[in-house]
């Protein structure tokens, strides 16, 4: 055997745990007591090793293996949550924020016969829609206040889908009970307007909501300014004085450069102080 | 199960959880083995005290990214060698030899002169083999070091150190060779 072969055969028993060699190691630690650490280390080192666990206990709580795993699902899920929420909850953008009203567009929508169907009512809509239109300068004039235009944007709405029907069906009824009112305690013309349109279409929308008034302008009359000016004296012929006012500083603050009609600029000189 | 028969990977990971006497008990059954590994390296004890105290606080530091992927021993001792190369990188009177394993190196040669008794009883080898292990290169002591103290597999000692398993097998096979002619050359 080669001094080689024999080195391979004493590291193979070596390995083994079958050595002389590991017996006199392990003979000579035992004798040598100082090669120990010291009592004092030992304190040293369990001491720290508690003030590490007692120092970051409150970091485990929070950033537990649990919580790692959580965190991330839990936050997606609850931004989800909240913004299926508000979305939900959110009306539908029919205006401006300020002073033009943001009613939802339910409310605005005239009173109907949920009993006919769609395209039947569909057909009435548009046919409504055509004598609101016509109607809608004279309505403006009318003593009662009225809103033509929330009879033609009511039809556009009803194309989009319904979210929730059960709510719809909630504002409508009220709805039509307060178009009851108005119309009974509107003056005549508004009145036989209004049956004008119901006798040219008996199953279409009440007409009665084309006439409900709407104290403010809506985003398309506010996108052009010579509506909106209109819209400012319908309010005064309609003796909405504070609305008209309130619309007539939104439009100088949105349209500064659009010259006013000599009625509207006596009431923006008539303000409280310059317009903004 | 009291805690006495877990694992050392399930008391780290207990320690890890917050329970301190998960780390005495760790701490008991390594610390005199680990304290052996560096006073070996080390040679004074002031010196292996510090880098025996240096690890602990690494492991300390370190539980909480401590995962059960390889055996406590194998990490903890990879973290001591790692500590006595840094130190001997930054002792300039310590110089890692470059080992070429093709090349045994010089024989430790005992200072068996100076102890005519030395033959006299096995305890007397045993010190004297103490004595042979410091005269070894540093990485042939380390892979015995490794094996006798923490019981490492020549594959854990790879890990180790960071080399292939035939490296550590050569160094493993340098380190008994001289070992073992020396304390059989001596008179």
């Amino acid at each position: 055997m080669s001094p080689r072969e024999r080195d391979e055969q004493f590291l193979d028993n070596y390995l083994e745990g079958d050595s002389e060699l590991s017996r006199l190691y392990r003979r000579g630690a035992e004798q040598q007591p100082e090669a120990q650490p010291g009592a004092q280390l030992d304190a040293r080192i369990r001491a720290e090793a508690r003030r590490a666990v007692a120092s970051g206990a409150r970091a485990r709580v929070v950033h537990s293996p649990f919580a790692r795993h959580w965190m991330v699902p839990t936050s997606l899920a609850a931004v989800c949550v909240l913004s299926l929420g508000v979305v939900l909850l959110m009306p539908e953008p029919d205006g401006e924020p300020g002073s033009v009203s943001e009613q939802p567009r339910e409310a605005a929508q005239p009173a109907r016969s949920d009993s006919a169907p769609r395209d039947v009512q569909g057909d009435v809509r548009s046919e409504v829609r055509g004598n609101a239109q016509g109607d809608a300068s004279r309505l403006q004039q009318a003593p009662a206040p009225s809103s033509a235009a929330a009879s033609v944007k009511s039809d556009t709405r009803s194309q989009q889908p319904a979210k929730s029907e059960e709510k719809r069906k909630a504002l409508r009824s009220e709805q039509q009970d307060a178009d009851r009112e108005a119309l009974q305690a509107a003056p005549r013309p508004a009145a036989s307007l209004a049956e004008e349109a119901a006798a040219a279409a008996p199953d279409a929308p009440s007409p009665a909501a084309a006439l409900t008034f709407r104290p403010s302008a809506s985003k398309p009359v506010r996108d052009d300014p010579r509506a909106w000016l209109r819209h400012i004296e319908a309010l005064l012929d309609a003796h909405r004085q504070a609305q008209a006012s309130s619309d007539l500083r939104a439009f100088v603050r949105r349209y500064p450069d659009v010259p006013l009609p000599e009625r509207l600029a006596d009431l923006a000189a008539s303000m409280n102080g310059p317009p903004p | 199960m009291g805690e006495a028969a877990l694992s050392d990977e399930a008391l780290m990971l207990k320690y890890r959880d917050g329970d301190a006497d998960a780390f005495d008990l760790l701490y008991a059954r390594h610390k005199d083995a680990l304290f052996r590994y560096c006073l070996r390296h080390c040679r004074a004890r002031s010196s292996a005290e510090e880098t025996f105290q240096d690890v602990w606080m690494r492991i300390i530091g370190a539980r909480r990214r401590y995962q059960a992927r390889a055996k406590f021993t194998t990490w903890m001792y990879r973290i001591a060698h790692n500590r006595i190369i840094d130190g001997y990188r930054s002792d300039h009177s310590h110089r890692l030899e470059s080992l070429d394993d093709d090349a045994p190196g010089a024989a430790p040669t005992a200072n068996a002169a100076d102890e005519p008794e030395r033959r006299a009883s096995s305890a007397e080898q045993a010190l004297r083999l103490q004595s042979l292990l410091a005269e070894l290169p540093a990485e042939q002591r380390d892979v015995f070091l490794l094996h006798e103290e923490a019981g490492l597999t020549l594959e854990a000692i790879a890990e180790v150190s960071g080399v292939g398993r035939e490296t550590v097998k050569s160094r493993l096979r340098y380190a008994l060779s001289k070992l073992r002619g020396a304390l059989k050359d001596a008179p």
